[in-house]
């Protein structure tokens, strides 16, 4: 899948005498469904409104297919955006909406109306044409939006947020359904989000713009498992981030007099930080780990599918656990209810078996020692 | 409850009634009466002699038709020099749509009477607009008591009346969408006449409607600046009422120029929802 389609290189933007993209490169391949991901401010959708021509560069090349689009405006350019606010042509029916960009280059009123049809049908919205778009709901305006993008058959598509506007359990439908169509139709699409979950799901490739430049690139395992930075570390998802130097195959953490195992060949002489995943981290003592740290329980949050642990460590380092519930919660409070007695204490907990840690993270109290474990390829290496 | 909402509504309905219902009765009344000397310079009656004769004297049909044409001309230059104002207005920079729209209104803060008098001064055969025009070569040509100085000061007067409201639509108009027509591979020509044009239609009409009705029954204006011979309908109700203090044909030519007037709108209006009717989908 490397066959690139669009390729910039040194390009930099700036608003006033701020900076927005500064000297970013990145290359997008064909057919490939790529996510920019990053925070507000962060210069991801000044990214896209230079590929779609909104912004001129200060510096820098935009090249589509090898041929440089810099200069061309924006009605020139063989790109489409998907706006954030759809920007749905009020006055015009939902056709004619589709219909406007073909009719642009030129094709026959005709043919134009049959290629609206046939988007509709693919956006599942069919015998919708001759509504206004005030006539829809959110979600179906959403892919009315799609359709009318995708009808130029652009051969990049970028969608500004597309899902911003929808409530959660639509938008979990329309990634499935924008993923479906990138599959289908093969164009290459560039999203533009600040959910890492969806940048996870829907990516072939995520780029994470920090600062207006591009802090990784890699594919969603790749940015997860193994961040660049401490930023990307943070960002995706969360981690706990323990300062320290490089002893070999282990790391000694700054403050906490513990020495950490990470996997062999993972930590470099430059290793200034380890990473640790919550949900890698075990409470209990995993006979199969490599780390182990005590602690005491100073918050219990209990989120549905997990609970969220916090554990002071001794130099007062506090480390985030998530423990899943995957039978739930409501086992372990019967448990507690009827054999109070049975309560698993801290020394119980620290010698625990592995099986018995979701019961015994269930019934922890706030104030309650702990031990922690976590594997060593559980230790993501920074320098960073 | 419903007696406190009468009295409110009692304060609207009272001021309709003694500023507009009533003068209107007046007027309505006069225009039926018969001519008469004395004072007032008629007596009352049921009689459609005036309505008659100014619906069919061709004197006051060519002065309602010049009227028409020249508050047409005249609302149709203010459009196409507003529409472009407004636009500039409209997409500038925050910071200057308030100093632009206040350089808009600011001719208000001095007396209408006054500005015309001003533009006299400019438009006479010895004004600076005579002596820039020498002074090109192209000149001097008379300008003051002709219909060009007549529409001069008619588009003038009535171009803020034009801005505004477009400025009020366009300014409403999400940019995006001029954005998502030129995404879609519209020229700006294109996504102007395409988007941006039939989404300010509404200003278009509120506009025109402003600058078209007062200059139909314009008087001052064709006075001062304009000929003798532009014998606009405001003029000849004039001459009519206090020239002959023909009271009952004057008030026959001010109805006729209502309905007239309300006559406009009204078929505009009903264009206006048939065409947007046509798009409509029963669900």
């Amino acid at each position: 899948m490397t066959d690139p389609l669009l390729q910039i290189s040194a390009l930099t933007v700036r608003y006033g005498g701020t900076e927005a993209l500064s000297n970013l490169d990145l290359t997008i391949n064909r057919g490939e469904l790529f996510v920019l991901l990053g925070e507000s401010g962060s210069g991801k959708s000044t990214l896209l409104r230079a590929i779609a021509g909104f912004v001129p560069p200060a510096a820098g090349r935009i090249a589509l297919d090898g041929t440089d689009i810099g200069p061309l405006p924006p009605h020139r350019r063989p790109v489409n955006t998907m706006f954030q606010s759809y920007a749905l042509f009020p006055h015009m029916t939902v056709a004619a909406n589709i219909a406007f960009g073909p009719r642009q280059q030129g094709m026959p009123r005709a043919e134009a109306r049959a290629l609206a049809e046939e988007m509709l049908a693919l956006v599942r919205l069919e015998g919708m044409g001759g509504r206004k778009p005030h006539q829809l709901s959110g979600g179906q305006q959403q892919r009315v939006a799609l359709a009318r993008s995708l009808a130029p058959r652009p051969r990049l598509l970028l969608l500004d947020e597309p899902l911003s506007a929808l409530d959660r359990g639509l938008r979990t439908e329309t990634r499935e359904e924008l993923v479906r169509v990138n599959r289908r139709l093969g164009t290459s699409f560039i999203l533009v989000t600040h959910d890492q979950e969806e940048a996870l799901t829907m990516a072939d490739r995520i780029g994470i713009v920090h600062q207006g430049r591009m802090a990784q690139v890699g594919t969603p395992a790749e940015v997860y498992e193994t961040p660049a930075s401490r930023f990307v570390a943070t960002f995706m998802g969360s981690a706990n981030i323990l300062p320290g130097r490089p002893t070999g195959d282990g790391f000694a953490v700054e403050g906490l007099g513990v020495t950490l195992w990470a996997a062999p060949g993972h930590l470099t002489p430059d290793t200034r930080w380890v990473a640790i995943r919550p949900e890698r981290i075990r409470v209990g003592d995993d006979p199969a780990a490599a780390n182990r740290v005590t602690g005491t329980l100073a918050e219990r949050a209990y989120a549905g599918d997990s609970l969220a642990l916090a554990v002071r460590l001794a130099d007062g380092t506090l480390l985030r656990v998530r423990q899943p519930l995957g039978d739930g919660i409501g086992s372990a409070d019967r448990g507690r209810e009827t054999a109070p007695s049975a309560r698993v204490g801290p020394s119980a907990v620290g010698g625990g078996a592995v099986t018995g840690d979701r019961v015994g993270a269930t019934a922890l109290a706030v104030g309650d020692a702990v031990t922690l474990s976590w594997r060593a390829d559980a230790c993501i290496p920074l320098s960073a | 409850m419903i007696a406190r909402r009468g009295l409110i509504l009692a304060v609207p309905w009272l001021w309709l009634l003694l500023f507009l219902a009533g003068p209107l009765a007046i007027v309505g009344a006069i225009a039926l009466a018969e001519p008469a000397e004395g004072v007032p310079p008629y007596t009352l009656g049921l009689s459609l002699a005036n309505l008659e004769l100014v619906l069919t004297d061709p004197l006051y049909r060519d002065a309602l038709g010049l009227s028409l044409r020249v508050a047409g001309i005249a609302t149709l230059a203010c459009l196409l020099i507003g529409y472009p104002m407004a636009l500039a207005i409209a997409r500038a920079p925050e910071a200057w749509r308030d100093p632009l729209l206040l350089g808009v209104m600011l001719p208000f803060w001095t007396g209408f009477l006054m500005r015309l008098n001003a533009w006299i001064g400019l438009l006479g055969d010895q004004g600076w607009i005579n002596a820039a025009l020498a002074w090109s070569g192209i000149g001097p040509m008379r300008l003051l008591y002709t219909d060009t100085a007549m529409f001069i000061g008619i588009v003038y007067s009535y171009l803020p009346f034009m801005v505004l409201p477009l400025y009020t639509q366009l300014s409403r108009l999400d940019p995006v969408l001029t954005e998502a027509a030129s995404d879609l591979g519209a020229s700006p020509l294109r996504g102007f006449l395409r988007v941006t044009l039939p989404l300010s239609l509404p200003g278009i009409g509120a506009g025109c409607a402003l600058v078209f009705i007062p200059a139909v029954g314009e008087y001052v204006i064709p006075e001062l600046l304009g000929g003798p011979d532009a014998a606009l309908i405001g003029r000849v109700l004039w001459g009519e009422f206090f020239n002959n203090r023909d009271w009952p044909t004057a008030a026959a030519l001010a109805v006729v120029l209502l309905g007239v007037l309300l006559a406009v709108p009204g078929v505009l209006m009903w264009a206006g929802r048939r065409l947007r009717g046509g798009g409509r989908v029963i669900n």
